[in-house]
């Protein structure tokens, strides 16, 4: 279980508050979709989850250890994907499960097993030899995946996981998801695709300008905004609390 | 510290090196060029010489009046005088002519010295000028006081090999390690660009932080391959010296043969001066290359830093000339020159490449610290 405590951001080189109080708890074998708009500060917050920033303030706990004190043996068991992050391009898939394999301490041989169950499901075998930066956008998508979960994590962290994939990309990403769910793992996605997060995420956290506004199961959201659809509620949401910072804005000026 | 990582960022480092042999071409090809081309000019240069300075001594001061009345302006750049042969000796050795003609009751001698000869068109003049010298003093009845002269067909050489081996180093020695040293500085500049800065351009940088294995031991892996890599083309230049040494000054390369030989120890004084300038040139662009997140910037940077490291090599000239020699990175001249005259003196290179590793030791710190800090 992941435990998100008061969690701040703020860029010291451009002074920018881009994670403002964010508090969510993520419960093992559950899809948990973190959802806001563009700027809302989710991928800062995915970044910090996958210590590849440091909160300015707050506390992340995994399994109730602090991820501060404890990053190198957490980073053995999360893996983080985001269309940001690139891989090698002049490796070929089997030479980039090598050099990856290899820096997460690895015995060749869990590489040689893990790499093949994951590149014959991803279709990446046959082109195992190819340089990745000749493969299509999907494919280095696939690969990325491929690579990410070589390690086998227990959480995985995916930002815009199906960005500007193809359907059949999606599809076969997703069902992967589901399937690691079904092992126990814990999955956090974070998106703008409300039906991405209706389709899949068991509970879902919703972040505006900053602060997480909402924590829960996917059905307890528009309960509790007393509409029917996510998406209704995801607006009235980012609607009541976008506005209130520009009520105090204008009271402020006044 | 377990060395597991380094090996295996290092292997990779290497497999994605041998998969661009274009650029490892390039790195080795770059100082061979460079080396070889700066040879023969060198070559060239010295033989293409033709301002020089020459005398000629004639027995009596009449006769040199006389005589350099007439062949003054025939012979601009020589001048004709009275003396001993030790004062022409002694200024040969001192650099101060390129020649002399030196003419006694028997005999026109060319005298000179190649460890000082700039010009080989003051030899040529030289020659000249003796078949005039012995038309005029044994011509018909020129002189009353006929001498009976000969020419000495070859111009006689007063150096002895060692202070022809010096001279040479003299001149090439700078020249080849201030070029092998921008040729080594240019290929980290590059490669640090790329192994270093381009994981954060390339947005790789985030995948290997996101690994259990510390940031620092896969620095440290990606420096020990360029310091490979910079070494490898450095020794490239310095084969190509040797070869251009061959090719174009076949007598002085025979001596360093021969020399070598007998002294192995010339190789350990190489190896120690490549192992040196590599320390410091690899430290140098390990912390440019990982201060920045856009090769670009990165690059502008390096340039500075070369032109930084250069003055700071070249500086100590200026001050004191023995200090040069415990500062072997852009110039090797003084410590060549020892070797040529076999006084080698390893105390000031040991400690020299002592300080070097610590420079590269210190740069390595730091740049593991700017590495980590500019990924937010």
């Amino acid at each position: 279980m992941i435990t998100i405590e008061h969690l701040k951001k703020t860029f010291k080189k451009n002074k920018v508050e881009a994670v403002k109080d964010v508090t969510l708890e993520i419960r093992d074998g559950e899809i948990f979709a973190l959802l806001g708009p563009n700027g809302a500060g989710k991928t800062t917050t995915m970044r910090m989850l996958s210590t590849l920033l440091t909160p300015t303030q707050g506390t992340i706990l995994y399994d109730g250890k602090p991820l501060a004190e404890e990053s190198d043996s957490i980073r053995r068991r999360i893996a983080f994907l985001t269309n940001e992050i690139r891989l090698d391009g002049q490796f070929t898939p089997d030479e980039l499960a090598d050099y990856y394999g290899g820096l997460y301490e690895m015995t060749p041989e869990s590489i040689s097993a893990n790499r093949d169950k994951l590149f014959d499901y991803f279709g990446i075998s046959e082109f195992r030899d190819r340089r990745y930066e000749t493969f299509s956008t999907g494919m280095k998508q696939k690969t990325s995946l491929a690579i990410c979960l070589l390690h086998d994590p227990d959480t995985i962290i995916f930002d815009e996981p199906t960005n500007g994939l193809d359907i059949l990309t999606q599809h076969l990403i997703e069902a992967y998801l589901v399937k690691l769910k079904e092992q126990g793992k814990c999955i956090i996605l974070s998106t703008h695709i409300l039906d991405l997060v209706a389709r899949m995420a068991d509970r879902v956290g919703i972040i505006v300008d900053g602060r997480s506004v909402f924590c829960g199961t996917v059905p307890e959201l528009p309960q509790s905004q007393g509409v029917s659809t996510v998406e209704e509620a995801f607006i009235k949401l980012y609607k009541e609390n976008h506005e209130e910072k520009a009520i105090i804005g204008r009271h402020g000026k006044e | 510290m377990s060395k597991q990582h380094i090996r295996h960022v290092m292997r990779s480092e290497w497999r994605k090196t041998k998969k661009t042999p274009a650029q490892l071409l390039m790195m080795l090809i770059v100082p061979v060029v460079s080396v070889l081309f700066l040879s023969w000019c060198m070559c060239y240069v010295r033989v293409m010489v033709d301002k020089y300075h020459a005398s000629v001594y004639l027995p009596d001061e009449k006769t040199a009046d006389e005589i350099g009345a007439y062949l003054d302006e025939y012979y601009p750049y020589f001048d004709f005088v009275t003396g001993p042969v030790e004062e022409a000796e002694e200024r040969l050795h001192e650099g101060k002519i390129d020649c002399a003609l030196v003419v006694d009751n028997t005999s026109v001698r060319i005298l000179y010295d190649s460890s000082v000869l700039t010009s080989s068109v003051a030899l040529k003049d030289a020659n000249d000028c003796a078949n005039d010298l012995v038309y005029l003093l044994e011509g018909e009845n020129y002189l009353l006081e006929a001498y009976d002269l000969y020419p000495e067909s070859k111009p006689i050489d007063l150096s002895t090999d060692e202070e022809k081996l010096v001279n040479y180093f003299d001149q090439m020695a700078g020249l080849i390690g201030m070029i092998l040293f921008l040729m080594m500085a240019s290929n980290a500049m590059t490669l640090a660009a790329k192994t270093i800065t381009g994981e954060k351009e390339r947005q790789t940088f985030d995948s290997l932080v996101l690994c259990p294995a510390p940031l620092p031991k896969i620095l440290l892996g990606k420096e020990l391959v360029l310091m490979i890599e910079v070494f490898l083309s450095g020794l490239a230049g310095l084969i190509a010296a040797i070869a251009g040494m061959a090719i174009w000054y076949p007598d002085e390369f025979a001596m360093v043969r021969s020399a070598a030989g007998r002294e192995p120890i010339w190789f350990l004084v190489i190896l120690i001066l490549l192992l040196t300038v590599t320390l410091v040139i690899t430290g140098i662009f390990s912390i440019i290359g990982s201060a920045f997140a856009q090769a670009k910037k990165a690059s502008l940077f390096s340039s500075a830093g070369m032109v930084l490291v250069s003055v700071a090599a070249i500086l100590p000239n200026f001050i004191d000339k023995n200090l040069v020699r415990y500062i072997p990175v852009a110039n090797w001249t003084p410590i060549i020159k020892h070797m040529g005259k076999n006084q080698i003196d390893l105390l000031p290179l040991l400690t020299a490449l002592f300080a070097a590793a610590i420079i590269a030791g210190i740069c390595m710190i730091l740049s593991c610290g700017l590495w980590e800090r500019t990924s937010e």
